[in-house]
């Protein structure tokens, strides 16, 4: 058996192309219900808990979050778990507390930099946004490369071309009902796609844990795997400052408590719930999908961790594809899958992963979109007719659907997916955070010192393995003494925009009006 | 700690994901249909009564 065997046949292909063919019906059918401009971008804030929490789990449980999630089961093994500790729990104090999302949600803005303009200033909306969408589509940049790893080791499809033929046209599908129906028809392909992925997920676990030997197997591996994840080497690699450590541990857990609140595509379901406090439950319920995408598949790479390890031959043929830099540590699950799922469920899955790349696709197309539109365009132009701004927002998610496209196919990810993804997010989240905080619970945040923190977002890069090598290179060369890395990098990257924030703000208070925490007007 | 305390937490992290994930298609799945349904109702019938500041004006 080689390393590319698959159980992939016709008839896997055909459940993939009937799945595919539903979705533009859904596009074409949920056009209708588009009415105006709040139904096009929020459903007419028409959601409800039950709905909200299954499109939500659509959304964030994507087959980018599937992949790098696996990939960190395959290489840091149960470790790796504790991404999904900490995102649990800032999730539960969130949903607790309504720390943020409350308020925010009962500002009833389409987009957070709306909310930047109601509480600061039409020039700190709009180098909000630019900033948003600038971290936004390089964070997505990869999902398109993401899902081709999956498919390639599922389908066993090796031809580069067929490939991406295959992804432009999934990638074009979803451009298709995002364009058309707008939230209307997200939220209807997200149900969809959460019911479908929500039992796909299942069997492939039920698959995995089977042929690990069930429990009693799942616990033995645990002795020859990587538990601890305050240990900064990896016992399992052996190689040094390939574990997680105290530090990692601390710029994750930064980075995640801030992302699970503010993070746009997550933000624009809170600002879709039809009430502020259903709003804030949604985050509390959201607990259990975001413990199951950290989970479900980590034990799947988890699981193809042991089956390479066992299959001594296919474990060697693999490595030396890493080492060539032909595969790399994203493919071992999809490779592992398509030996473990029989033919007929293997079509069934792939649906499933093809469901999870694009619920998340089109949510986030039509976020970044819906900020270019209402928060870039429309101000610059000093204002848009309703029909105009949807006008644009289409155009906005066909340009970003060109971009992927373009970066998806020729960018290689230099570290692992997780660590680009956090770090491309950092340029939003960083800026963010001290900007929307600040706005919603100090009196004192200024427009001078949100634009100055948002500038400063996109220090944020600097956390690119490229960028530190260069970095060490011309300011620490020697290898022995200090040397910069990832996981200090992401720490200064967030907390700098909200250092700078304080003292900016202090010094440069607004003058004039400026609506106040509180939600009055007042003279500052 | 010693390895054998992490691996009894990462197994029950597991089980609760499994079980979290079985238990959420359950009690999410049905009731997000009829929710949908209710939805899709309201954004037909309220076409003209948009929150303030949003939009009325109909689109292609």
């Amino acid at each position: 058996m080689g390393l590319f065997h698959t159980e992939f046949a016709a008839i896997d292909w055909g459940i993939v192309v009937v799945y595919l063919a539903g979705s533009i019906f859904i596009g074409l059918w949920a056009n209708r219900y588009v009415g105006g401009l709040s139904d096009y971008l929020v459903a007419g804030r028409t959601l409800r808990i039950r709905l909200a929490l299954a499109t939500m789990t659509g959304t964030e449980l994507g087959l980018v979050t599937v992949m790098y999630v696996a990939e960190l089961g395959y290489t840091k093994q149960f470790a790796s778990l504790y991404l999904a500790v900490i995102e649990v729990m800032g999730l539960a104090v969130i949903g607790a507390t309504g720390l943020v999302v409350y308020r925010l949600r009962r500002e009833a803005v389409l987009t957070v930099p709306e909310y930047y303009e109601r509480r600061y200033s039409q020039t700190v909306r709009v180098v909000g946004a630019v900033m948003m969408v600038l971290a936004g589509v390089l964070n997505m940049g990869v999902f398109l490369k993401a899902g081709s790893l999956f498919l390639v080791g599922v389908t066993g499809l090796e031809d580069p071309m067929a490939l991406k033929l295959i992804m432009t046209g999934l990638l074009l599908l979803v451009l298709f009902y995002t364009i058309l129906g707008g939230m209307v028809s997200v939220v209807i392909t997200d149900l969809i796609q959460f019911l479908v992925l929500g039992i796909g997920s299942l069997v492939v676990s039920f698959y995995v844990l089977d042929e690990l030997g069930g429990i009693r197997g799942l616990w033995d591996l645990g002795n020859s795997t990587f538990l601890n994840p305050l240990l900064a080497d990896n016992p399992v690699t052996k190689a040094p400052a390939d574990g997680v450590g105290p530090w990692m541990l601390t710029a994750q857990w930064l980075t995640l408590s801030i992302a699970v609140m503010l993070w746009p595509a997550t933000v624009s379901r809170t600002l879709a719930d039809k009430t502020p406090t259903v709003a804030r439950r949604l985050y509390l319920y959201s607990t259990i999908p975001f413990l199951a995408r950290r989970t479900l598949p980590a034990l799947w790479g988890i699981g193809a961790f042991a089956y390479f390890a066992l299959h001594v031959d296919l474990g060697s043929e693999f490595q030396q594809a890493i080492d060539s830099k032909e595969l790399s540590t994203l493919s071992a699950m999809p490779l592992y899958l398509a030996k473990i799922i029989p033919s007929g469920l293997l079509g069934i899955v792939t649906a499933a992963m093809l469901a999870a790349f694009m619920s998340t696709h089109d949510s986030y197309l039509l976020c970044w979109g819906g900020v270019v539109a209402q928060d870039i365009v429309a101000p610059l132009c000093g204002g848009l007719s309703d029909r105009n701004r949807v006008l644009v927002t289409r155009i906005s998610i066909v340009v970003i659907g060109a971009f992927l496209l373009f970066w998806g196919l020729w960018y290689e990810v230099g570290q692992e997916l997780w660590d680009y993804l956090a770090i491309t997010g950092t340029v939003y989240l960083s800026g963010a955070l001290p900007v929307i905080v600040g706005g919603l619970y100090w009196r004192r945040a200024s427009s001078a010192g949100a634009l100055a923190a948002l500038v400063c977002g996109v220090i944020g890069v600097c956390g690119l393995t490229q960028v530190i090598d260069a970095i060490n290179s011309t300011f620490f060369p020697d290898p022995g003494g200090f040397q910069v890395f990832p996981a200090l990098m992401m720490l200064v990257t967030m907390v700098t925009p909200t250092l700078v924030f304080i003292p900016v703000s202090l010094l440069v208070p607004d003058r004039g009006h400026r609506r106040q925490p509180d939600g009055q007007e007042a003279m500052s | 700690m010693s390895d054998s305390i992490w691996q009894v937490i990462w197994m029950a992290i597991l089980g609760a994901g499994l079980v979290g994930m079985a238990g959420l298609l359950l009690a999410v799945g049905t009731g997000s249909v009829r929710e949908l349904r209710q939805s899709l109702d309201e954004l037909k019938s309220t076409d003209a009564g948009d929150e303030p500041g949003d939009s009325t004006e109909p689109l292609e």
